[in-house]
């Protein structure tokens, strides 16, 4: 998605998919098709609600976590960031606060997570996945801490029920959220300086460097966004099922990355397709959600999903040789 | 000749790149102690012949005979059991093993030579043996216990040469070798090649430096497009003769004619020093005037023109520009004050490969394009005007960078710099790698920029691009400027010298 930056001839040419994301997408259609034939309830208008509600909290974090990726950093923190975001949301409303403060609230200390992460990795220039590790097992020790492991419950405030489950129109509140957060995310990575910058640094950090840009500002932005994702991905969870648990997002800082990495965007950065992103994570809930409706034994569910993973990270890297570079 | 004298036998080599024929029917020769010149554009097709003879790539036909026996190089193994050694251009050791390790690896000697590699190391002897390679046959100094990315440019690169000797290579091939050399550096290269070829070596040497070619070489083949256009004694053919054949004409001038520079000084630096870096440094750039800045790897010139960029700071002195003192304290102030630099490095410090020559084009400028959405269209108008006003052989601005020749990879990156409309230009070995057409087309470039009224301060190792190209060139020693030439009545002798040492 990188050429397209420039492509502002034809206006069609926006939503153009990288090689990456067209590979994803492919992928994608077809596991639906084959699951749709395979069960006749996969299709079904709850089921697929079921599998959008599922990849909407990985997806969320995984627009941020593109840029991270893009930018050749990593964000492990993500899922105790949630979860310890949405405990703080859910804590609040439980002592009286209004609802929106509760949320407000909880937003700046995910973004204050984030810059944490950045100013230790960009300014303290602490490699990344140790920050962010730390980070990750700090948050969810003061979690367990607080709660003793017991889930945080009674968060009966309906407009605080309604920000998870409500519905605008026909479109579910956290689906409109999620489609929000992509289109704002696509605009900074592909509309704006931010976005060029993030990219380049990914690219070629010296020659970034050399040519301005001030990397360390950038890199505590794209960590704090992150943050403040994982937050809005933690209060929506919290509402939806109306309690901050304890363990909530464990395992997400995997997910998430692979939802990015299997949308196309390299780890070794500079490049970066939001809407692989996308895919990926729907990739990953149709996954998950098709293992159900097929009875598979769920203790085979991490193998499978382990094993896609790896394939789509290798069709990238041989079928990706041949694409426009 | 006789066929047993023969080093090496090329006939008929040919390799495609899908529709492009990269080699077409190659043939020749190589003797044993014969050192031969390969020159040739880039693009003409050395690198490619030479990446056949080394194992990076597999030639599609063609035939190749080592010591009268017909040889299969299919990779870097094969190359290297027939006696055949690459000495890359960019340089391909361990940066943090030391120079023993890196001479012996991949040929580590065990006790009772075992191939099991969980045998203790005979450290005293690879050591040993290491010592008697780079004292008794390169007669050179380096300090076998510092990892070797402390050591200097041209002591690693005898390092890798060590290596190569190491590995009983007949036949050396040495990529650009003096590219990043400085010119006593140089010299040494030029005697170790001469001891090789005395001990029976044969030396394939590329290189753009045809003089150097014409002093080192005994015979000197000339590629073009691919094939072998020439294949004479060094004896009978001069630079121009060379240029000649390589781009199949003639060139019309390499240096652009010097307009004189403008009476107001642009920039004026006093008494500026860092310890450990350079000391009381003194000069004045007019409006329009291109000086150079010639000395030895270490002398202080490139970290003096990164410290007018603001990489890095300095602890006394000032920089007055167009009148004004001004504090450059990162790179960003520097750019604010209308500061623009050109580094060496085009791969490592310079492109974003990944991207476009439109993205690589304007990364240096995005604040001219729009408010907090990019205006992509006036940034396409513009890099569509810069590609044509430069010169730039692309597709266009959406082509990746990556696809163009060294040369237009270098005009882009001029180009971005030139967009920022800086008042002061710095430039770190603006030619580094690239061909004598791209060369010439730089050199016009930065001269018309010098037109407009900018001043220019070029930093190069090539003392005939600085005599060429400069109003003044400015010499530096050991942190000190040892003097300021006017290049119209100085020689490469006297910017050598004074490159050498004070007198």
């Amino acid at each position: 998605m990188s050429t397209q930056a420039l492509d502002a001839k034809t206006s069609v040419s926006k939503f153009r998919l990288s090689g990456g994301a067209s590979g994803i997408v492919i992928a994608l259609i077809v596991l639906i098709v084959a699951l749709g034939v395979a069960s006749p309830r996969f299709l079904s208008v709850g089921n697929l609600t079921d599998i959008t509600r599922q990849a909407v909290f990985v997806a969320i974090i995984a627009f941020g976590a593109t840029l991270v990726i893009a930018m050749r950093g990593i964000d492990l923190s993500v899922g105790s960031t949630l979860a310890f975001t949405g405990l703080i949301a859910a804590d609040l409303l439980n002592r009286g606060f209004n609802p929106f403060v509760s949320v407000a609230a909880s937003l700046a200390v995910g973004t204050l997570i984030g810059m944490v992460n950045g100013v230790l990795v960009a300014k303290v220039k602490i490699a990344d996945f140790i920050v962010t590790m730390a980070m990750m097992v700090i948050t969810r020790g003061l979690i367990m801490v607080y709660t003793e492991g017991i889930p945080l419950t009674g968060l009966s405030n309906p407009s605080f029920q309604a920000f998870g489950q409500g519905f605008v129109g026909f479109v579910p509140m956290p689906v409109l959220v999620t489609i929000l957060t992509f289109t704002a995310v696509y605009f900074l990575l592909y509309q704006t300086r931010f976005g060029r910058y993030t990219l380049s640094i990914g690219s070629n950090p010296e020659a970034a460097r050399l040519v301005g840009i001030r990397i360390d500002r950038i890199k505590i932005a794209v960590y704090a966004l992150t943050g403040f994702l994982a937050a809005l991905s933690g209060v929506l969870l919290t509402s939806r099922l109306e309690a901050a648990m304890p363990e909530a997002g464990e395992g997400y800082e995997l997910d998430v990355i692979a939802a990015v990495v299997m949308g196309g965007t390299s780890l070794a950065g500079g490049k970066a397709s939001l809407l692989g992103t996308a895919a990926g994570a729907v990739l990953m809930a149709v996954v998950r959600n098709g293992l159900n409706i097929l009875n598979v034994n769920t203790f085979w569910h991490q193998v499978v999903i382990g094993a896609i993973i790896l394939l789509a990270v290798c069709a990238d890297k041989f079928g990706g040789r041949s694409r426009d570079t | 000749m006789n066929r047993s004298e023969l080093a090496l036998k090329i006939t008929g080599v040919g390799k495609r790149f899908g529709a492009t024929n990269a080699l077409s029917s190659i043939s020749m020769n190589l003797a044993k102690g014969e050192v031969l010149g390969l020159v040739g554009e880039n693009g003409a097709g050395k690198s490619t012949l030479m990446k056949i003879l080394s194992g990076a790539h597999v030639r599609d036909e063609g035939e190749i005979e080592v010591d009268g026996e017909r040889v299969e190089i299919r990779e870097p193994a094969d190359a290297q059991r027939v006696g055949i050694g690459i000495i890359y251009q960019e340089l391909s050791l361990f940066p943090d093993l030391d120079a023993v390790e890196n001479i012996f690896i991949g040929r580590e000697m065990s006790f009772g030579n075992s191939p099991n590699m969980t045998v203790p190391l005979r450290k005293k002897a690879m050591r040993d043996c290491a010592r008697r390679i780079l004292n008794d046959v390169l007669s050179v100094e380096i300090d076998l216990d510092c990892p070797v990315g402390s050591l200097t440019l041209a002591q690693r690169q005898i390092v890798e040469i060590a290596r190569t000797l190491n590995s009983k290579a007949k036949i050396l091939i040495m990529d650009e070798p003096t590219e990043a050399l400085e010119k006593a550096e140089r010299e040494r290269l030029v005697r170790i090649i001469n001891d090789l070829k005395l001990a029976g070596k044969s030396v394939i040497y590329v290189s753009h430096k045809l003089d150097e070619v014409l002093k080192i070489c005994d015979r000197v083949v000339v590629m073009r497009d691919g094939a072998c256009v020439a294949d004479l004694p060094a004896s009978t053919l001069d630079v121009n003769k060379m240029i000649g054949l390589m781009i199949g004409g003639s060139l019309a001038k390499q240096f652009p004619t010097k307009t004189g520079p403008g009476a107001d000084p642009v920039l004026k630096v006093e008494g500026l020093s860092r310890r450990g870096a350079f000391e009381n440094v003194n000069f004045e750039l007019h409006q329009g005037e291109i000086l150079g800045v010639a000395g030895l790897e270490g002398s202080g010139k490139t970290r003096l023109l990164r410290a007018l960029f603001g990489d890095g700071v300095w602890d006394s002195g000032r920089i007055l520009l167009k009148g004004r003192s001004i504090s450059i304290d990162s790179i960003s102030a520097a750019m604010n004050n209308g500061i623009a630099f050109l580094p060496a490095e085009r791969k490592t410090e310079g492109i974003f490969a990944e991207h476009s020559v439109g993205w690589n084009l304007t990364a240096s400028s995005l604040s001219k394009f729009g408010g907090v959405r990019l205006d992509r269209r006036a940034e396409r108008v513009q890099c569509i005007n810069q590609i044509r006003k430069m010169g730039i052989k692309s597709e266009g601005p959406e082509q990746s960078i990556g696809r163009l020749s060294g040369g237009n990879q270098q005009k882009v990156l001029l180009a971005r710099w030139l967009l920022t409309e800086p008042d002061l230009l710095l430039l770190e070995e603006p030619t580094r790698g690239i061909d004598i057409k791209a060369k010439a087309d730089v050199y016009q470039l930065i001269a018309s920029s010098a037109q407009t009224g900018k001043g220019i301060i070029v930093v190069s190792s090539d003392n005939t691009e600085l005599l060429g190209l400069c109003h003044r060139i400015m010499v530096m020693f050991e942190g000190e400027v040892v003097g300021i030439l006017d290049s119209a009545s100085a020689s490469e002798e006297a910017i050598a010298s004074l490159s050498i040492q004070r007198t």
